[in-house]
């Protein structure tokens, strides 16, 4: 094979390879070959400031505040050669995912289980452990993990293993001012693996607490059940 | 800090500074979320590539080296081998495009500072590349790319020669870089 004949198909092997698309062994010999021939370098580096700039053409998402939390801690608590970091001497708590409530009692409410991150823009965050339902309250089986994390006079509320809301029906949050609890207008429904990240609407202060509901579709004006997910803020 | 550099932010996150590594975080999670949920399909999956993603950053931060590409770059590449290696486990197959509705809508970035709206607009730029493409070409470095697949898998699933399908992979990106080239997007070498 010519050398103008050997580089022209391994022009195609360059863009293969730049891809991901080569097996494993051509993949191998290709980057072996490269690394030797300046043509096929060549070839590489320019197929590559293409390939590079792909993930920036999918449509663009808002990672999870939960994932930020996770990782911040995981990296935090990671174990590199004893260097303690500003984070390291805060207390650390399970994967939120992970984090289990044995059997189907409700926890204790409104325990505030950590001032944790300070997230770009917005101060320091709080995590409040919410009270969740008992099993029985429940439409499928599952026992819910719910926190409510505060910045400031915002909040997210973020639940994971939540099941599924009963045919014809969809969750709702209130904020609870005066004793009373205050439509958001805000419905939602877990994800496939029983997440949800519900920012709540407005301003905290001033308001006792954040709560779910289980109500039809379309959302209630007032609760018809008593919470299913109840996040005390402390006053 | 938010105001450094990425590379000099590296630099300090190979000295265990955690808040450089907080500020890499900010700056690269929504790109790399985007894509790790292109490739898998749900959010946990995506979740997962991007946390094990941003802790094999803070665990092996001297391993970047600034010759070979930005931080961005960098940080991509591992969000994609792992997102890729996920799939051809198998771990998430069974469940792309599963029942995530309305996730994407949920989680859609908002646009509210200027860097996010330009980085909003290249995107645009780069879709608009990629869908003037011929539909061929497009279709092969989509699937090579976001799909995970070889060029003899591809070549399997389209019916078409490997000589065929790896042609249209030169074609296509040459043809992209080309167009991004003369957008700005990507620097012409």
């Amino acid at each position: 094979m010519s050398g103008q004949t050997e580089h022209t198909a391994r022009s195609d092997d360059a863009a293969a390879y730049v891809l991901g698309a080569l097996d494993e062994d051509e993949a191998a010999e290709f980057g072996a070959h490269a690394r030797s021939c300046p043509i096929c370098a060549a070839e590489v580096a320019r197929f590559s400031s293409a390939v590079a700039v792909l993930p920036l053409g999918v449509r663009q998402l808002t990672a999870p505040t939960s994932l930020r939390r996770r990782v911040l801690k995981e990296a935090a608590s990671d174990a590199r050669g004893g260097r303690r970091t500003r984070m390291r001497g805060l207390r650390s708590w399970p994967r939120f995912a992970q984090a289990g409530l044995s059997g189907a009692v409700a926890l204790a409410a409104g325990v505030v289980i950590g001032a944790l991150l300070l997230a770009p823009g917005r101060g320091p965050t709080t995590l409040i452990r919410a009270t969740v339902a008992s099993a029985a309250a429940w439409h499928a089986a599952g026992q819910p993990v719910a926190e409510l994390e505060r910045y400031g006079d915002r909040g997210q509320l973020l639940v994971s293993r939540l099941p599924a809301a009963a045919a014809g029906k969809v969750y709702e949050l209130w904020i609870e001012r005066d004793g009373a609890a205050h439509a958001t207008n805000v419905l939602f429904e877990p994800t496939s693996s029983g997440a949800a990240d519900v920012d709540v609407p407005g301003d905290l202060n001033g308001a006792s607490a954040v709560l779910v509901t289980a109500e039809r579709l379309g959302g209630a004006k007032v609760p018809t059940m008593a919470p299913l997910i109840d996040a005390q803020l402390p006053s | 800090m938010r105001e450094l550099a990425d590379e000099e932010l590296m630099g300090m996150v190979r000295d265990g500074e955690m808040a450089a590594f907080e500020v890499i975080y900010d700056r690269h999670s929504g790109v790399a979320f985007s894509l790790a949920y292109r490739i898998c399909g749900t959010r946990s999956s995506a979740e997962d590539v991007v946390q094990e993603a941003f802790l094999a950053l803070w665990r092996s931060g001297a391993r970047y080296d600034r010759t070979r590409g930005s931080v961005r770059t960098w940080v991509l590449g591992i969000v994609h081998n792992r997102a890729i290696d996920a799939l051809r486990r198998n771990v998430v197959h069974d469940r792309r495009r599963a029942s995530d509705d309305g996730i994407a809508e949920r989680l859609e970035a908002p646009e509210r500072t200027e860097a996010e709206v330009a980085q909003r607009d290249e995107a645009r730029e780069i879709r608009e590349a990629l869908q003037a493409l011929p539909e061929e070409q497009s279709r092969v470095i989509e699937l090579a790319y976001y799909g995970g697949f070889t060029h003899t898998e591809i070549a399997e699933m389209l019916d078409a020669p490997v000589g065929t399908i790896k042609g249209r992979m030169r074609l296509g990106l040459e043809k992209l870089r080309g167009a991004l080239e003369g957008s700005g997007v990507v620097t012409a070498r």
